[in-house]
């Protein structure tokens, strides 16, 4: 055999060794958030030897990427939000801020008015909850709050609208805005508020596996058993509102419902 | 196809065929190495390459190198003077004159054969011995700090000196020539007693030229210097007179001429242009603190301040480069390892500001400002600050510029105010040292006399950013009148 003949063999092996490393890089970076089916089962079997149960069918299939983001405060200054919240003669006494609109308390990162006249917010004559609110924000002089989702209630008086707060595309756990309604007047406005920053959020990034976030869950839970996990949901959380903060890195969570009322927040960032 | 590659020659063929394989051949190296190294096929502590990055010696290698400013300064003299044995002329060193390395390093040496000393070559000494000394040819250290007897010989690496049976605080040290060797005294500031060691085995031809290049300085008529001084004691301004109101300690310099002295800039050297931290130095100083920036929680407070929280610890990082540590966990250690006694602690955390001051671009040149007295191995606190242009800096609004709590060894707060400061070419002078005298003299109180313990040139620092200057600073305290 000579030199060319050897040239064409190795060619062909060559070929045929880099279109099977290909297929390994393709397969792998495909499967790579895919939940392993075989570890899933494992990990809901150590579950339910703990005595905690849950459905196949709330259990992601694939471990979704999130993006670190950083969110600022709406409230940068406590009687500048006051004076917002319920009118520019808002003063200070007695650990809270009264206007004749109403009065309000700002508590480390959470705020809450209570409104005397019912005719501050004049949205008699809106009906669209979407208009509501955004008369409501208007009036508040809240002008780029970020995305988000509304859910209306009705109460015994009124109504209750809850303003959930979102950030690309996934829940903010515990950021959120309460409008209490007694007929067609604004009584109360409450919540906490975060809007992102679009300069400050990450590129995608790998999370904990959901596994694993299971798994750590069962070794904090620490309520009645048995229990049924009923809700598993990806998003972001923040924590603490009663300290002020002026700005936040979120902290992507599993946020976890037991069926006994428990709420529970998972870290479901990668430690290294 | 087929004619195309016909149409090519023989030797063309076999380069296009030679450069097709080296591509291949190239290109499953590379994705054979992708896969290899790829983090998802070899779990943690199985990857070969991840596991060699990690290891002790690579990260010794690769980890950055401080300057061991702080460390090697703990036993640094502030001031270095020359006893020519001219009563009135006398020459004050600090550490930005060219002849202070010289001076310290024959210092050192003498300091180390005194502290290795046998027991029956020392003796008590008394006041007079020790102020003849200085009224004849010696060296006089001035220490800005005491030092345990105990912990001082280590930073002279001699370790159980027979000095600490005879005093447990050295305060100032007089090196003189002596019949054999070297004679050093201790004085022991707090008792005011004196201890005379003589370093028999000790060249002292190394004392003996350096005193005599300074005498020939003043032969030079060279009498303009700031450099030249008097002490209290040869002026008689640390005795007390009626007609007084202030003493002056008999060891205190008095400048014959106002110092000269350069401007200084001070800056935040954390912060940008807009106001913001450097991301690259936050990144570090985590690293630094051990601080996992995947699962720490990050968040600002109304001032600004950047709050980072992992676990039981809190590092703050204010807008005007204000650093905080506190760890709840006693037993977390930031040090590389727990440092085993007081010396231990002491040089372990200088070396951790060092790394501090490298990382942030902070000055690099810090004095130890704590007493390293009866310190408690179980909880004791570190303090050091900024020396720029070979003058102390004074923080008007904080105590100390770093502040470090050690117990049993660990770190458990550290707090420091991060400073760069610049020279910037104005020089002046400070007012004649008799205005400062005056000064304390307008607020003494008529029925005690004002002591004036330590009086020493200082720049100013109230934390604003900009121009600094310097003047005399003056540590007194009050004597009542018999």
């Amino acid at each position: 055999m000579n030199w060319s003949e050897a040239k064409s063999i190795l060619i062909v092996f060559f070929l045929v060794i880099n279109m099977v490393f290909l297929g390994i890089l393709i397969e792998s970076d495909r499967n790579k958030y895919n939940v392993n089916a075989d570890i899933m089962k494992a990990s809901v079997d150590i579950l339910n030897k703990a005595q905690i149960t849950i459905g196949e069918d709330i259990i992601p299939k694939k471990n979704p990427k999130m993006k670190y983001a950083e969110a600022y405060n709406i409230i940068e200054d406590n009687m500048i939000f006051a004076k917002s919240l319920i009118g520019g003669d808002a003063y200070e006494a007695e650990g809270k801020y009264i206007s004749p609109a109403g009065e309000a308390v700002i508590d480390g990162d959470f705020f809450s008015a209570v409104y005397y006249d019912k005719d501050y917010f004049d949205i008699a004559g809106i009906y669209d909850i979407e208009n509501k609110i955004q008369a409501v924000f208007k009036k508040l002089d809240f002008d780029d709050m970020g995305n988000y989702e509304t859910e209306y209630e009705e109460t015994e008086n009124g109504g209750r609208i809850t303003i959930k707060n979102i950030i690309e595309a996934k829940p903010f756990f515990d950021s959120r805005i309460e409008i209490s309604m007694t007929g067609q007047s604004v009584e109360k406005i409450s919540g906490v508020w975060f809007v992102s920053d679009p300069d400050m959020i990450s590129n995608m990034t790998e999370t904990k596996s959901i596994t694993g976030v299971l798994i750590d869950f069962k070794n904090m839970y620490d309520g009645e058993l048995p229990v049924r996990i009923t809700g598993l949901n990806i998003g972001y959380y923040k924590g603490k509102p009663e300290t002020y903060h002026k700005s936040f890195v979120l902290i992507p969570v599993w946020c976890i419902e037991t069926s006994d009322g428990g709420v529970y927040y998972m870290d479901t960032r990668r430690t290294r | 196809m087929n004619w195309v590659w016909n149409k090519v020659s023989m030797n063309g063929k076999e380069r296009l065929k030679s450069m097709l394989l080296g591509f291949l051949v190239i290109c499953s190296l590379v994705l054979g190495g992708k896969i290899w190294t790829q983090k998802k096929l070899w779990p943690d502590g199985y990857n070969f390459f991840y596991s060699i990055k990690k290891s002790p010696i690579v990260r010794r290698l690769t980890d950055r190198k401080a300057s061991p400013y702080t460390k090697t300064h703990i036993a640094l003299p502030d001031r270095i003077i020359i006893n020519t044995g001219y009563q009135t002329t006398r020459f004050l060193l600090n550490s930005t004159h060219e002849q202070f390395k010289m001076a310290n390093d024959i210092a050192y040496e003498a300091l180390a054969a005194a502290f290795s000393a046998d027991s029956k070559n020392i003796s008590e000494a008394s006041s007079d011995e020790w102020y003849n000394t200085l009224t004849s040819r010696s060296v006089y250290l001035s220490y800005d700090i005491n030092y345990s007897s105990d912990i001082m010989p280590e930073f002279f690496g001699c370790s159980g000196s027979a000095i600490s049976g005879f005093t447990d605080i050295i305060s100032d040290v007089v090196i003189s020539g002596g019949d054999m060797g070297v004679s050093v005294i201790f004085k022991n500031g707090s008792s005011n007693r004196y201890y005379r060691v003589n370093a028999v085995d000790f060249d002292r031809s190394g004392i003996d030229e350096l005193i005599v290049y300074f005498q020939d300085k003043f032969d030079e008529n060279d009498t303009s210097s700031s450099t030249i001084i008097n002490y209290s004691f040869d002026l008689l301004f640390d005795k007390a007179k009626e007609s007084q109101r202030v003493i002056i300690s008999p060891m205190v310099p008095i400048f014959n001429n106002p110092v000269e002295y350069e401007t200084i800039n001070s800056e935040n050297p954390t912060a940008r242009s807009d106001g913001t931290h450097n991301s690259q130095t936050v990144k570090e100083l985590l690293d630094i603190f051990d601080i996992n920036s995947n699962t720490m929680r990050k968040y600002t407070e109304a001032d600004g301040t950047s709050v980072f929280v992992e676990n039981d610890m809190i590092l703050k990082l204010s807008p005007g480069g204000y650093l905080t540590y506190t760890s709840k966990n006693p037993q977390r250690s930031i040090l590389k390892r727990n440092a085993g006694s007081v010396y231990d602690a002491v040089s372990m955390v200088s070396e951790f500001t060092d790394r501090i001051n490298d990382i942030s671009g902070s000055n690099k040149d810090l004095y130890i400002s704590s007493d390293l007295t009866d310190m408690d191995y179980a909880k004791s606190k570190i303090t050091f600050d900024y020396i720029v242009n070979g003058i102390p800096v004074t923080m008007t609004e904080t105590e100390h510029a770093v502040e470090v709590f050690v117990e049993n060894g660990y770190i458990t707060e550290y707090r420091q105010i991060l400073r760069r400061y610049e020279n910037t070419s104005v020089i002046t002078s400070t007012p004649m040292y008799i205005s400062a005298i005056d000064s304390v003299s307008d607020n003494g109180s008529e029925n005690k006399y004002t002591v004036v313990e330590k009086m020493y040139v200082s720049y100013f620092d109230d934390l604003s950013i900009g121009e600094k200057t310097a003047d005399w600073r003056l540590i007194t305290s009050e004597l009542e009148r018999s």
